[in-house]
């Protein structure tokens, strides 16, 4: 892999680190910090767009002229962004999942129309029923105007990490950041993967302590923890039906369109409409209500 | 007689608060052994999947002699002398024989005559080495490719957490604590409750 892309992965998975603290800043302490250079901006939107000109530029500038620096310094730098990614994981997915967006049932339909269009093609019958039989599940949920209760949610939320794990599988994350992958430079390709791939692990570590948390549910003495523990990872807040359906039949359309025509690859596209769904849909959401006193 | 049953009965409790107290203590690794099963079973599962694509694409049959059975390295191993032309033979391996069906390895001898599939390319990683069972590839292509071992150190620590689910819930508030927020936030379109 190119030295840029590299870079560019990386560059993508701190802009992705930047998205997901404001996200976790906003839902969960209602906190929206002010920007410096403008009142009217969020402060993290302009620290993306400032990370994006430091370093994008560079990142650009080394992937045009080609630049290829010494081979140990690339692997020494390659290691050092896994290493670091791995530490992010550990500390955000599994010791202290602060950094999770809420999600609503809205949310989950989109995710799970990505991981339909992920799905490896030869699926058994058995395994097509059961994606099935959960997606017609997660729709009714997003339809109905019922609070749902915990233990519901608690299965929805499984599903949409289980969800989020197909689309690894399907779009081989990956190979992405795979050092005898081959690739032209590809900023884009690679800053969209840096940040999908980053999102798409973080859930992928957390499935990992929500099995051991869904598990403890046999016991019905447990149930009230996971009780407790769904507001941090679930919300009830939603965009109004008609605008649901309008974003599922653009994502549904833009889907089909790149099957066709091929106009992006499928993974960086997936990942874009990922991150819209966890970062933008519920941005959207506090955006349409009026604030309240 | 009475005695002796109060006996028993505090025995029991006191042997029930040390065995939850001994799955307290071990449910401090539980988080930690998840993720060394994750880890693990996603570095067996993308071999299993690399293994099997290339066994579809470049994948060729013949027949193979055992010339030796490991049940302990590598999940159970076997060595084969592959046939592969007139005159030539090839030293392969059946890696993994834990994840064939329990009828088809049991009788598996030394100097016996088996049929195999295996990679007709030069590749330079380890898969190049190897070679699958041909009556168990369709078992094969439908396992996950994650060895019995790690299944077991998975049931263990759902076995821990359910007994002692209190520290996989840390960090998780319940949501009295988190009121102020929720009461602050702008709601659209909020569900309505179960009546």
């Amino acid at each position: 892999m190119q030295f840029a892309n590299i870079l560019a992965f990386g560059l993508g998975a701190i802009i992705e680190v930047l998205l997901l603290v404001e996200t976790a800043n906003r839902q969960k302490f209602n906190a929206v910090e002010k920007g410096v250079f403008n009142s009217r901006f969020n402060f993290f939107y302009e620290l993306i767009v400032l990370v994006l000109l430091i370093c994008g530029l560079p990142t650009a500038l080394i992937g045009w002229f080609n630049l290829r620096p010494d081979w140990n310094l690339v692997r020494a730098f390659s290691d050092g962004t896994s290493i670091l990614i791995m530490l992010f994981l550990l500390a955000f997915g599994i010791i202290l999942p602060l950094l999770l967006p809420l999600v609503n049932e809205q949310t989950i339909v989109i995710v799970n129309i990505l991981a339909l269009f992920s799905l490896p093609p030869d699926l058994p019958p058995q395994g097509l029923m059961l994606v099935a039989g959960a997606s017609l599940g997660v729709l009714l949920a997003a339809l109905t105007k019922r609070r749902i209760p915990a233990w519901l949610k608690s299965l929805l939320y499984f599903w949409y990490l289980i969800c989020l794990l197909f689309i690894y599988i399907g779009n081989d994350y990956k190979s992405l950041y795979d050092a005898n992958n081959v690739r032209g430079f590809d900023l884009f390709g690679y800053l969209m993967g840096g940040a999908a791939s980053l999102f798409i692990y973080l859930h992928c570590a957390f499935l990992l302590r929500f099995s051991l948390m869904l598990t403890a549910n046999i016991l019905p003495g447990n149930r009230q923890l996971i009780v407790d523990a769904m507001p941090q990872l679930f919300t009830d807040q939603q965009l109004p039906l008609p605008t649901l359906l309008v974003i599922v039949a653009v994502v549904g359309a833009v889907l089909l369109a790149n099957r066709s025509l091929g106009f992006a690859l499928p993974a960086n596209l997936i990942g874009l409409l990922i991150l819209f769904a966890a970062h933008l849909m519920d941005f959207l959401t506090q955006k349409a209500s009026p604030a309240q006193p | 007689m009475k005695t002796f049953f109060a006996d028993c009965w505090s025995f029991l409790e006191l042997l029930g608060v040390g065995l939850k107290l001994f799955c307290l203590f071990l449910s401090i690794f539980a988080i930690l052994m998840a993720c060394v099963f994750g880890i693990a079973a996603r570095q067996q599962f993308s071999e299993h999947r690399e293994l099997l694509k290339y066994l579809s694409d470049y994948g060729r049959e013949t027949q193979a002699v055992i010339t030796d059975v490991d049940p302990v390295r590598q999940y159970g191993m076997l060595t084969l002398a592959l046939d592969t032309g007139p005159g030539k033979t090839e030293t392969k391996f059946v890696y993994k024989l834990s994840l064939y069906p329990k009828q088809l390895t049991e009788n598996l001898r030394i100097g016996q005559t088996i049929r195999v599939r295996y990679i007709d390319i030069e590749y330079p990683d380890y898969l190049g080495y190897q070679a699958v069972l041909l009556d168990g590839y369709a078992a094969l292509q439908k396992s996950l490719g994650i060895t019995p071992d790690l299944w077991l150190l998975l049931a263990i620590i759902l076995v821990i957490v359910t007994i002692s689910p209190e520290l996989t819930f840390l960090g998780f508030e319940s949501p009295s604590s988190n009121k102020k927020t929720k009461a602050t936030s702008p709601v659209l379109e909020s569900k309505e409750e179960i009546s």
